[in-house]
């Protein structure tokens, strides 16, 4: 029961326990606002740059909660058929042929194939049937999707409820946890905006960075995962045109605890370099500031 | 409204009320666009959490509040001095910091109040960005006429245009935003010459005649918009074109489809939610500084900083508008333009000068960024415009692929073009 999992979580503290137990680091702002977001029952949505864990954090939510996650991943293009629900038309057009001596009529025949078993759910409608208790329903990357398909979602999030014309409409019994995520590709429109409560997730700072390393890669030496932080932190600071993420950092923290163990050394770092950025021009750019970089985050070691 | 300012205790629900919506007001009037239920869903968010931690509270508040990130530094400015500076002036009388419900009552104290406390928290946010820039306008004023600009604001572009003007500029305003901003998309409609087979259209069709697809339905990709960010140099040296451009950016605007307009000087200004009714006296608290050299690769470094994930991407066009005087570092620009080039569509530069009798590329800016130009053409007046318009038609309606494939492929044919133009106006 969803009453039961709410019990636990009467103050901000308590989500940053459930946060810590599932793996997460975060901060007092992202505790407070999936504090707000369960507590409040409305949608959240998550914006930051790539790889900074937006997608985490609804995934760390549905550990805590000990629920299901139903992910919407959105793409242009995404229409209603593929989020929602579709007809099975070859199952239907299988039942027609069946039937086609049967002497029903076409109102019994368009009854039957408009019903349940011939309905394919996809994410959104998954979400709204669960039985078990409220689910976490991740829509990720939002701001791929275009405009109309907001609009679309804008039903489902303020009544958390659904219509199909043969069906009629489809309400959510337990109402699912919603996360929306966004890179920023395209500026959301202000009615979703509105539904939502709004979380911007920067880079993190070195020491949560470095806490994240440590997590997420158990096996990694002391020093290097210093020495990767401080790094990944300096690169950012370089005008690139793709800054590297968590994600990027993680990449690159394992690949180097694979080849050279304990410290970075220039070679290593060289032939790694692909783990962090990702594009020829920024290559070139941090190719020729290199052993400068490896300098200033070993000195930072030092101090 | 003193009685409100006087102690209060934080069991008293209504004074924080009363604060939290009058703290949202203040939000609006230093130029934050929040929702119409904004402070309600701000007192909800303060009911749920431990409202005795101020930091939770602002977190709280901005989660609840805050729907874009540029806007964090302001919200944290105006947060402090809403609910921290005042309750400490006032710490002696009221611990809380919610306890001083109105705080700041010179800014605050009644209707009248919120809107001259809101000059005066922006007079002081932009103070210091203002003050420097008249003296810049004397030091800089070296290469162009000041006659114009002596007031250093837009009185001189007021439009001259007459009422017929306009509707042709806007006319061909809208025609040009149609021409560049759209493409097909991936969605499908019904289409009886589509390419794609419908087939949910098709099942539905069947069941007229007792469920055998008979008649086979078809649909095609949908024609969508794309996105257009135009710059707009309001510098000095584009006085006399800058009517012209801002009656231009306008009229684009008012597409009301996916379009950013930016001003820029020595500084850029996003202008695309203020300047669509063209109010002059909100472009005016809203204009870069217009004194001085133009800085465009600063500007545009900071327009790729700032917005550059957001708006620009592979079906972005950008048309930059400009003159190409630049006082700034050469290389600056050259990189923001390779950089402007390889995140977008195309790059458009339309530039007032070309029409001038052997007028060439040559101010070193100007050169540097022709390079990474896929469109370079004349604009200077309602000619221009129409012959601009004529040939992006051109330009997007031959050949059979996508528009983005089009353009694409002939701009490169139209830059020989313009090249070998320039060429002859040099030679005779």
């Amino acid at each position: 029961m969803p009453a039961s999992q709410e019990h636990k979580v009467e103050r901000i503290e308590d989500v940053d326990k459930l946060l810590a137990g599932s793996g997460y680091v975060g901060d007092q702002e992202i505790a407070t606002a999936i504090f707000l977001a369960i507590r409040l029952r409305r949608p959240l949505l998550i914006e930051g740059h790539a790889g900074v864990g937006k997608t985490e954090i609804a995934k760390a939510l549905t550990a805590a909660l000990s629920t299901t996650m139903y992910r919407l991943q959105c793409y242009e293009g995404l229409d209603v058929s593929s989020a929602l629900y579709e007809w099975n038309y070859a199952k239907q057009i299988l039942r027609i042929r069946m039937e086609e001596q049967s002497g029903r009529t076409v109102a019994e025949k368009e009854a039957a194939i408009f019903s349940e078993p011939y309905l394919m759910a996809r994410p959104l409608l998954q979400a709204l049937r669960h039985h078990d208790k409220s689910p976490v329903l991740l829509i990720d990357e939002i701001d791929r999707a275009d405009e109309e398909f907001e609009a679309f979602l804008l039903e489902v999030l303020s009544e958390y409820q659904v219509t199909i014309p043969e069906l009629g409409p489809i309400g959510a019994e337990h109402p699912p946890y919603v996360v929306l995520t966004s890179n920023r590709v395209r500026e959301l429109g202000d009615a979703l905006k509105r539904r939502c409560l709004y979380l911007w997730i920067d880079y993190p700072s070195l020491k949560k960075e470095l806490q994240i390393v440590r997590i997420k890669i158990p096996g990694i030496a002391e020093t290097l995962a210093r020495q990767v932080c401080r790094f990944v932190q300096e690169l950012r600071a370089i005008d690139l045109d793709k800054r590297p993420g968590v994600a990027e950092t993680l990449d690159w923290g394992m690949a180097l605890c694979e080849l050279s163990g304990d410290h970075l050394s220039l070679d290593v770092a060289r032939a790694t370099l692909g783990c962090l950025v990702k594009s020829k021009h920024d290559v070139e750019r941090v190719q020729s500031s290199l052993s400068e970089l490896i300098e200033k985050s070993a000195e930072g070691q030092l101090s | 409204m003193n009685q409100a300012a006087s102690a209060h205790s934080i069991g008293d629900t209504a004074d924080l009320a009363t604060a939290t919506v009058r703290f949202c007001r203040l939000l609006r009037s230093s130029g934050l666009s929040l929702p119409a239920d904004a402070s309600h869903v701000a007192l909800r968010a303060l009911a749920a959490i431990d409202i005795s931690k101020l930091e939770d509270c602002r977190n709280a508040l901005m989660i609840a509040l805050l729907r874009r990130p540029e806007d964090r530094p302001l919200f944290i400015y105006l947060f402090n001095l809403f609910w921290v500076t005042s309750s400490r002036e006032r710490r002696s009388s009221a611990p809380n910091p919610f306890s001083g419900g109105s705080t700041d009552e010179r800014s605050l104290s009644d209707e009248n109040g919120i809107e001259d406390g809101s000059g005066e928290i922006e007079g002081s946010l932009r103070g210091a960005g203002e003050s420097p820039h008249d003296d810049l306008a004397d030091a800089g004023d070296n290469a162009y006429s000041s006659e114009a600009a002596s007031a250093g604001l837009p009185g001189s572009y007021r439009s001259a245009f007459t009422r017929a003007q306009r509707h042709e500029l806007e006319r061909m305003s809208r025609t040009l935003t149609q021409l560049l901003a759209t493409r097909r998309s991936r969605r499908r409609i019904s289409d009886p010459t589509g390419n794609f087979p419908d087939l949910r259209a098709t099942m539905r069709g069947s069941l007229r005649h007792g469920g055998a697809p008979v008649v086979f339905k078809r649909a095609a990709r949908r024609v969508t918009r794309t996105r257009l960010v135009v710059f707009c140099d309001v510098s000095r040296s584009m006085d006399e074109y800058a009517a012209f451009f801002l009656e231009f950016a306008a009229a684009v605007l008012r597409r009301r489809w996916k379009v950013e307009v930016f001003l820029f000087a020595t500084e850029l200004a996003r202008i695309t939610r203020i300047w669509p009714h063209r109010n002059w006296a909100e472009l005016k608290a809203a204009l870069p500084d217009c004194g001085g050299g133009t800085q465009i690769g600063r500007s545009l470094t900071n327009f790729l900083s700032l917005y550059g994930d957001s708006m620009l991407g592979s079906g972005t066009i950008v048309i930059i508008l400009s003159d190409g005087l630049d006082a700034g570092d050469p290389a600056l620009i050259e990189s923001a333009m390779d950089r402007l080039r390889h995140r977008s569509h195309a790059v458009i530069w339309l530039n007032p000068l070309i029409h001038l009798k052997g007028y060439e590329p040559r101010a070193a800016g100007m050169a540097a960024a022709l390079k990474y130009v896929d469109v370079f053409a004349p604009v200077h007046d309602l000619a221009s415009m129409r012959e601009l318009v004529h040939m992006i038609r051109e330009l997007t309606y031959s050949g059979r692929n996508e528009l983005r494939n089009r353009i694409g492929k002939k701009t490169t044919a139209h830059i020989t073009n313009s090249d070998s133009n320039e060429n002859s106006i040099a030679a005779s």
